[in-house]
């Protein structure tokens, strides 16, 4: 629940709860994204109060860390000041902001740069961002107490992710007080590791031509994605292998590496947004690539915004002959628990050879004796072509699946285990379909091990027939193939 | 490796004026520290292991003259070739379990007859049979097998 109330000229006060959008697009909720900072909720109270009241003159809007009421809110009024006022705790956690409407609709983006954990971060930037020294209000008799290190909801993920909202609000502070011409900079999205968010970032750009965003940092090794998917934000290569998967390099160990590898050139030039997950992004309804759009900057506020409501990024098929029919696989995911486990594809493979389907496989050699020719697909211009050499793109929840349905518009058959699909899937249409098992557990969180039985194995793929009758349909659907001689 | 040490890179780079090193199978980056003290344009370290090659790269990240590659040798070579004018030298420090493919991944994208060769551990009849018509080698130095261009 999101808090804020509009103070109009006379005194008069509009008073404003959000909820948490969980798929209806309510009038009095808003979306929930995984991807963006704390600080793009702030925007978005913003946004919503001044339609309420359009003869606000200030605003007075919760912490979108902590579950407030406007009530609250309006109890910690301060005094009537031109300059933005944060109140505090009496830790000097930000409680809520007051903010002159002009700041607001001025200047909303910087607003996007407030770390909302670090008071005394916020105060100064403010006062940098209005051109005037900015206060803190201290709520007499009131302290928070110890910030959960993380809620079971994954509402806030701990003290990890303030310090990196911390770093990048003090490398904005930095960026002001070396840039006269500070208001003209760009804002560089950080989102560098991990290729299926990189490419869902750059779907999600192109539907928001008038972000928050010019530039997006990304890990110079992902060049290709952005070659074979680009965007309207423009490249920040960093020179650094991406983050491993195996923990044993922090994000705030990484974060701190990446702004001393950009170096001064393009740390003192840019305003950072930390577009990485602050909450486990499989508690809302919503794809990630609208949970993107979301952080930057697109208010999401009806179902046509969204990739389940609108229409494909791209549509396409093969230029071949319905028979032989070509099956490309991906069935090896990031995740141990994405891999499709392999005496199961050696059954859905045998029933497939025996219909005639030539059978091709990504990184998977120990399904070669199961009669599947082995691809190797370690960039985007390979894969490309080795899917325009197949009906059909049969992959798990993994950058490959997206990159073909979304980037290429390939007919695909996606198969998802312990993550769920609506957070990563497409629209389903004849030439897209979701296979997922039936399991409670999904989405578990895990990624090496099943938290339930153990092993690396997740019980909750679609079984073989089932796969397989959704690729003949598919194929009947799309190509015409029918299975008779 | 760590070989680096014994080697004179000073008269490597005086001779052949070689302006890049790259280095494939860097490890967490002795050899890199050690060559970052030698005037090279640039210093590329491609190692195959994940943990390595971030610990490398976190252990030099203000240096803007060092790239280190998580890859295997010819994916990590393609991030780098594109980078380096191929009229420029390059010093090629590669490891002899891996020599034959990557010396085969780096043909692909570079033309090598002005380039130096470091093989730490390699085998000098393989090493010959590849570069006989455009290098000679030298006696080995501390393990490392020396093929320098022949023009």
């Amino acid at each position: 629940m999101l808090a804020g109330l509009a103070l109009a000229a006379n005194g008069k006060q509009h008073r404003l709860t959000l909820k948490f959008n969980t798929g209806a697009f309510r009038s009095d909720e808003v979306f929930d994204s995984a991807n963006c900072p704390p600080a793009r909720y702030l925007i978005e109270m913003g946004r919503r109060l001044l339609e309420i009241a359009p003869d606000a003159k200030r605003l007075i809007i919760g912490n979108p860390l902590l579950p407030l009421s406007p009530d609250q809110v309006a109890g910690w009024i301060p005094p009537a000041l031109a300059a933005p006022v944060v109140i505090v705790d009496s830790k000097q956690f930000p409680l809520a902001y007051c903010l002159p409407r002009w700041l607001v609709e001025e200047e909303e983006r910087f607003l996007l740069l407030l770390s909302t954990c670090d008071a005394g971060l916020d105060v100064r930037l403010l006062g940098l961002i209005a051109g005037c020294e900015a206060g803190a209000l201290a709520v007499p008799k009131l302290d928070i107490g110890e910030f959960p290190i993380s809620t079971t909801t994954g509402w806030f993920m701990g003290r990890g992710r303030q310090e990196m909202l911390r770093q990048c609000s003090s490398a904005a502070i930095k960026t002001i007080q070396r840039n006269k011409a500070w208001r003209s900079l760009p804002f560089a999205a950080y989102l560098p590791y991990h290729a299926g968010s990189l490419l869902m970032l750059n779907l999600a750009a192109r539907q928001v031509p008038d972000g928050f965003f010019a530039k997006e940092i990304i890990c110079a090794s992902y060049r290709d994605i952005v070659d074979s998917c680009p965007s309207p934000l423009e490249m920040v290569p960093l020179r650094l292998p991406w983050l491993p998967r195996d923990g044993s390099v922090g994000e705030l160990e990484y974060l701190t590496h990446a702004l001393e590898r950009l170096g001064p050139e393009v740390r003192d030039q840019h305003f950072f947004g930390f577009l990485r997950y602050s909450r486990l992004y499989n508690q809302t309804p919503f794809h990630l690539i609208d949970q993107m759009k979301f952080a930057l900057g697109h208010s999401m506020r009806q179902e046509t915004d969204t990739v389940h409501g609108g229409q494909p990024f791209a549509s396409a098929r093969a230029d071949l002959p319905a028979k032989p029919l070509k099956l490309l696989f991906h069935l090896a995911g990031g995740w141990k628990l994405k891999s499709y486990r392999a005496d199961r594809a050696a059954a859905m493979f045998m029933v497939l050879r025996g219909m005639g389907c030539e059978i091709s496989v990504i990184d998977r050699p120990d399904l070669v004796p199961y009669g599947a020719r082995l691809v190797v697909s370690d960039d985007t211009a390979l894969l490309t072509a080795e899917v325009r050499a197949h009906h059909i793109f049969i992959g798990v929840d993994s950058f490959p699946h997206h990159f073909v349905r979304h980037a290429l518009g390939w007919p695909t058959v996606a198969l998802f285990a312990n993550t769920k699909p609506c957070n990563s899937d497409a629209a389903e249409r004849s030439d897209y379909r979701a296979v997922v098992g039936v399991l409670p557990c999904n989405p578990c969180g895990a990624e090496k091990e099943c938290p339930m039985l153990g092993g690396e194995d997740c019980g909750n793929f679609a079984p073989p027939d089932q796969v397989v009758t959704a690729i003949l349909e598919m194929a009947r659907a799309v190509y015409g193939f029918t299975e008779g001689a | 490796m760590g070989a680096l040490r014994d080697i004179d890179l000073g008269a490597i780079i005086a001779s052949h004026g070689v302006r890049y090193l790259v280095e494939f199978g860097a490890g967490d980056g002795d050899d890199t520290a050690h060559a970052a003290d030698f005037p090279f344009d640039h210093i590329y370290s491609i190692e195959p292991l994940h943990r390595l090659a971030i610990q490398g790269a976190f252990r030099h990240s203000a240096n803007q003259k060092m790239t280190f590659i998580h890859g295997k040798g010819e994916r990590g070579w393609r991030q780098a070739a594109p980078e380096i004018p191929a009229e420029q030298p390059v010093l090629f420090l590669l490891d002899g379990a891996s020599f034959e493919a990557d010396l085969a991944a780096i043909l692909l994208h570079r033309d090598v007859w002005r380039d130096v060769f470091l093989v730490e551990d390699g085998d000098p009849i393989l090493l010959d049979r590849v570069l006989g018509k455009t290098h000679r080698q030298s006696l080995p130095v501390a393990g490392l097998l020396q093929a320098f261009p022949v023009a």
